[in-house]
């Protein structure tokens, strides 16, 4: 290691970084005096558009005071130490003691990297309401602070992490932090114009009053400063990406496991590289960002793209990824053949989709947050369930064997009343797929569904489509059986079929109804938090846990909305269907960032105890998908 | 200009380039000792660790006395030899003797894992499995501190041979550094401690 090159190459960095950054002020100050003088003139309060305004020159003060102000503070924090940047960004430090198992992974799989590199070992924070893939450093090279997501966590395994691990090593070992900290401080002054801002009501569209007026303007060039702060990032040189990466490849000799983890962010969904409200500061620090799409976007980009990445540190990785995967499949498909000849087929097919079955199949590893597991082992389930259900007929019988009751005498009278429905061949095909393998598909109910229906939405028109589902309807009614799985099924059945009309609705109407739409329309918060409480107590029931440690957890989450006491109420309450529905729309008429929080509030309760089990995915999913939040990642193979 | 003076100019930019490369060689030295060390520490940790995983196991297997000595003994030689290399890592005779005591610290460790298999219980302990994960990451760990040395001692030696630094180390003697490797590839694996 060059130390004297490594260190004039640091201070050549950091005077450029200072010209930039003088550069950009002196552009800001250009701007705004252009405009008042331009407005002076107009105003005919000056001779000439040239002559420089007092108000204009004042409000460039300002604005170098407030960025000066931003770049001091964020410099008090950035010298506090990593620590105290890691807080500052909302991360929480994981020690050592902690029973965790990924924690302990994480510690176990940073300690190894700081031998690797020979680095001092850093302090481990990790952002628990982050579900995106990343990973950056703080501080100085001798106390480092390495924060990383929680989705790092939740979508990586072992070796991955530590290629991601040994990336951000790769930056200490490079004296990559220094000027990485000058950058951020010079963010934080760029960003603080916005700040002020949001702080005075500039992002709130309703307020009409002065102050929100003059946040309004602030955020107008609040706007221009991070540009520009987005430029200067830019100047920074992408290489240092390249250079780290090929650092981790040499910390960890295992190169695959850093392809495999920049593809899994490849083909992952996020967009942002954090979702929280520090992204846009935290760039540059970032293990990666995603796909940019502008032209604009990818010169002011601060790394390079992933795919460049991937080629630089494998270029036949695509081959050679898809050909690995191929085998997998392969492997899994006969396992699964194995399985099912020697006649265990519900241990298959439970073992093919860990996440669904989670409460069954306890040797799953509990750290395993189930989603990404599952949309993995997919592909295997979707293969098995071609064959067993091969045409269109197949899949009808299928929809409608899922929803038969286990004892005979009420199966007996479900088989008729689809005789009655349809015809007698049709009721004896589905009897027939019950008693093959029924208690498999009901298993996978949603797993079914969403290898099913959308098929079915190719086959049968749309208004064979409504009939499909009446009939449905009604035969879950008759069954008497109205839990919120099936409830699930049956909404998953009709997204997925396109269909749009409510199910199960007529009874709101004979009901409650009445009285329930005047409250969705006061909307008034005691009624809000009633309802939050009623679906806060179904996801926390979902769990499964003994009655006292439900009641604990629920009082838990509960003191995030209200301070007042809501009794916890059980699904297997009467009516707590329709009132379930009603809590949907009175949710659904709430903004879309309030929905997103609960979802996610939801998804946090589900991962309390590091599980997230069948009951609990199949009532998040059906949250998620209620309140229009179709897209988010835990939807599984859809 | 005399050339007296030229001459003197000379000497002092050739003596200057000199001091440079003779620093960078001791930093280099200096490095590679360091990771050694690090080997060292993560070797120490390890040798921590055992006879607390012997002290667990003793509680479960009543009968298997010998084995369970003969891994706390290769563990005390292997103890002692580290801390003699770790005191001259360009001792390469020194380092040998430290490969050879893995050697059989790793022999040991096999024996015992073998008689395990027969002790469900003792797999099931809480804290055993916590002592099993604890040395697989210890090992690792010594797995790259072993690495990191091996770079180390790389950039060392190739800057060593080197023009015009192979001067200056003949004449300062700086030695050539060892790699520590373990003569027999079978018992360079990792200590298996496992628990399906």
């Amino acid at each position: 290691m060059d130390f004297f090159g490594q260190q004039q190459q640091a201070k050549n960095r950091s005077l450029f970084l200072l010209i930039l950054f003088a550069a950009a002020m002196l552009f800001l100050a250009a701007v705004v005096n252009g405009i008042g003088s331009l407005i002076g003139f107009a105003l005919g309060q000056s001779s000439s558009p040239l002559e420089l305004n007092p108000y204009a020159l004042f409000i460039t003060g300002l604005f170098w005071f407030i960025i000066f102000c931003g770049c001091f503070f964020r410099w008090l924090d950035v010298r506090g130490g990593g620590d105290r940047l890691a807080k500052h960004f909302r991360a929480e430090q994981v020690i050592s003691t902690s029973r965790v198992r990924a924690d302990n992974q994480l510690i176990n799989v940073v300690s190894e990297m700081a031998v690797a590199a020979s680095v001092v070992q850093p302090n481990i924070w990790v952002m628990r309401r982050e579900p995106s893939v990343n990973a950056f450093v703080l501080g100085s090279a001798s106390e480092p602070a390495l924060v990383v997501t929680q989705g790092c966590l939740d979508t990586l395994d072992r070796d991955e992490l530590k290629a991601v691990v040994a990336h951000e090593m790769g930056h200490i070992v490079q004296g990559d932090l220094q000027i990485n900290m000058r950058l951020l401080i010079v963010m934080g002054g760029l960003m603080a114009i916005t700040e002020v801002g949001h702080g005075m009501g500039g992002n709130d569209p309703h307020s009409e009053n002065l102050m929100a007026g003059v946040g309004k303007v602030l955020c107008l060039f609040g706007g221009m400063c991070v540009f520009l702060g987005t430029v200067i990032r830019s100047a920074f040189s992408r290489k240092r990406e390249f250079l780290a990466d090929a650092s981790a490849v040499q910390f960890t000799r295992n190169p695959d496991a850093l392809a495999v983890a920049l593809h899994k962010i490849q083909s992952g969904r996020e967009d942002r590289c954090l979702n929280s409200l520090f992204g846009e500061e935290l760039a540059h620090l970032c293990f990666q960002i995603p796909r940019v799409r502008s032209v604009l976007g990818r010169v002011l980009a601060t790394h390079p793209p992933i795919k460049d990445r991937i080629h630089a540190i494998d270029p036949h990785f695509a081959v050679k990824h898809r050909a690995r995967q191929k085998e997998v499949k392969k492997q899994q498909w006969q396992r699964s053949q194995q399985n099912s000849s020697a006649g265990a087929r519900s241990q298959s097919i439970a073992g093919t989709v860990p996440g669904l079955v989670g409460a069954d199949s306890v040797n799953a590893e509990p750290s395993d947050l189930a989603n990404i597991g599952a949309v993995a082992t997919f592909s295997g389930l979707s293969e098995r369930l071609e064959l067993m259900l091969p045409d269109a007929a197949s899949w009808l019988t299928a929809i409608f064997a899922l929803f038969a009751s286990n004892e005979v005498a009420q199966r007996r009278q479900y088989v008729n009343s689809i005789a009655f429905a349809y015809d007698k061949p049709f009721a004896a095909k589905v009897e027939k797929l019950l008693n093959d393998i029924g208690p498999n598909l009901q298993q996978e109910k949603l797993a079914v569904i969403e290898h099913v229906a959308p098929k079915l939405k190719t086959k049968v028109k749309p208004e064979n489509r409504m009939r499909l589902l009446k009939n449905l309807e009604k035969m879950v009614e008759l069954e008497g059986e109205s839990s919120i799985e099936n409830y699930a099924a049956l909404q998953l059945i009709r997204r997925l079929l396109d269909a749009d009309f409510p199910v199960l609705t007529q009874k709101v109407d004979v009901g409650q109804n009445n009285e329930s739409q005047k409250n969705a329309r006061q909307k008034s918060s005691a009624d809000l938090e009633t309802k939050m409480a009623l679906l806060l107590s179904l996801m926390v029931e979902a769990s499964g846990n003994s009655p006292e440690r439900l009641d604990a957890e629920y009082s838990r989450v509960l003191k995030c909305y209200t301070q007042k006491t809501i009794e916890r109420r059980s699904s297997s309450e009467p009516g707590v269907l329709e009132d379930m529905q009603v809590a949907f729309q009175v949710l659904n008429a709430q903004p879309l960032a309030t929905r997103e929080l609960f979802v996610n509030h939801c998804r946090e309760i589900a991962h309390a105890d590091f599980y997230t089990n069948r009951n609990e995915w199949i009532v998040l999913n059906l949250f998620a998908a209620s309140l229009g939040l179709d897209d988010q990642p835990l939807q599984s193979a859809a | 200009m005399s050339a007296s003076a030229i001459l003197l100019v000379l000497l002092i930019a050739f003596l200057g380039f000199a001091a440079i490369v003779y620093n960078k060689l001791v930093a280099q030295k200096n490095q590679f000792k360091n990771a050694f060390s690090q080997i060292d520490v993560q070797l120490q940790r390890r040798y921590e660790l055992i006879p607390n995983l012997v002290e667990v196991a003793r509680g479960y297997m009543k009968h298997e006395n010998e084995t369970l000595v003969g891994v706390t003994e290769a563990r005390n030689t292997a103890s002692e030899k580290a801390k003699a290399a770790a005191a001259a890592p360009d001792d390469a005779g020194l380092v040998g003797a430290l490969a050879g005591a893995e050697k059989s610290l790793a022999g040991a460790m096999g024996r015992l894992n073998v008689v395990m298999e027969a002790y469900p219980d003792l797999k099931a302990d809480q804290q055993m499995q916590d002592l099993a994960s604890e040395l697989t990451t210890t090992d690792n760990r010594v797995a790259y501190a072993r690495q990191a040395y091996s770079d180390a001692v790389m950039r060392y030696n190739t800057y060593r041979e080197q023009f015009p630094a192979n001067i200056l180390a003949g004449a300062f003697s700086f030695k050539e550094a060892d790699l520590f490797e373990l003569e027999d590839k079978s018992h360079a694996e990792p200590v298996r401690v496992s628990f399906a």
